[in-house]
């Protein structure tokens, strides 16, 4: 395991370079969560949000699953305290990114931990994790959270503006799109096989919860992946990194 | 009750779950196993997200060759593995997706 090494930049020009080169790795992602903005924005509306809350969603929550699931409460007229604990459930997988990232992200001046955590998504993670990214890079962890932030808020405006004219998403198919974008990522990741044992191991268990209808099976699939990555690790000595 | 105060509030625990693990004061020691497990989370919780969109079709495991998703699930895999391109990856696997599901 590397400790956290600190980048340092000689001019400027490094950070605007690293600051695109975060906003480009995340591009398959902001493209594929379009969909799902246009879908959230135009959801809002439906469910009786006025235009400025609806977009207020994606501008401070920014969490896709947190979005879609309160918007269905309090349309409901589900009670204050179940939607917190709702929220809690699901927001809890960043608990876990913001402890694989703490010994990045820490040592940094309180704005810098303010900006990145408050953009610390599942696709952010998904491109700055240490086993993503050698050699951590703020500005590229910058130019990634806000290209997505951007792209999430502009698909956002245009599903209110499109209103309830947006078809059944389902029904077109575009989910697929965030599925092909986390396999594309997760590949080449499996470099040995205890990443191997905890990638089969979130697909049987993944699967099973689904099917089971339990709620918020990630987050029995999640944890029990990563112990079975770890556990095959511990019993054969491999998959150092 | 007033949407905003539920939407701020709402916002301040997504912010307190993503920020608050991360603050330098917080006593928090990670020891080197605790790393190791955690070097996990990224492979773990991103099959987690993406295997049901590909094998559950209406509630159901769906091994058919008439799931699209998992046919084009496949490609992906192969595509990741031969280009090693996540752009590339992602376009050619959505338009084969979109191949499937709408031209065949």
């Amino acid at each position: 395991m590397c400790q956290a090494e600190v980048v340092q930049y000689s001019n400027s020009n490094e950070k605007v370079r690293a600051f695109f080169k975060g906003a480009a790795a995340s591009i398959p992602l902001t493209v594929a969560v379009l969909p799902w903005g246009l879908l959230t924005g135009s959801l809002a509306i439906e469910a009786g949000f006025d235009p400025l809350q609806s977009q207020g969603l994606s501008a401070i929550i920014f969490a896709g699953a947190v979005q879609l699931a309160i918007m269905g409460m309090i349309q409901a007229g589900v009670g204050f305290g179940s939607i917190l604990i709702s929220v809690l459930l699901i927001t809890s997988r960043h608990f876990l990114y913001s402890m694989v990232m703490r010994n990045n992200i820490s040592p940094l001046p309180l704005r810098w931990r303010l900006a990145l955590g408050f953009l610390l998504t599942d696709e952010l993670f998904a491109i700055a994790n240490p086993g993503q990214l050698k050699r951590f890079d703020r500005w590229y962890a910058l130019g990634g959270g806000l290209c997505f932030y951007f792209g999430w808020n502009l698909a956002t405006l245009g599903g209110i503006i499109a209103g309830e004219s947006i078809e059944n998403l389902d029904a077109l198919g575009l989910d697929f799109a965030i599925a092909a974008t986390f396999i594309a990522l997760v590949i080449p990741t499996v470099r040995n096989a205890s990443v191997l044992v905890c990638v089969l191991t979130a697909m049987v268990a993944s699967v099973i919860c689904e099917v089971m209808h339990i709620q918020a099976g990630l987050l029995i699939s999640a944890p029990l992946a990563m112990l079975a990555g770890f556990a095959y690790t511990r019993a054969t000595g491999k998959g150092e990194h | 009750m007033d949407i905003w105060v539920i939407l701020l509030t709402v916002a301040a625990l997504v912010f307190g779950s993503r920020f608050f693990l991360m603050e330098p004061w917080l006593p928090l020691k990670l020891s080197q196993n605790v790393q190791q497990f955690l070097s996990f989370s990224a492979p773990a919780v991103l099959t987690a997200i993406a295997t049901p969109i590909v094998f559950i079709r209406d509630n159901q495991f769906s091994l058919s060759m008439d799931n699209q998703y998992l046919i084009a699930g496949i490609i992906v895999v192969i595509l990741a593995l031969i280009t090693r391109n996540t752009l590339m990856t992602v376009i050619l696997g959505m338009l084969s997706f979109l191949v499937l599901k709408h031209v065949i």
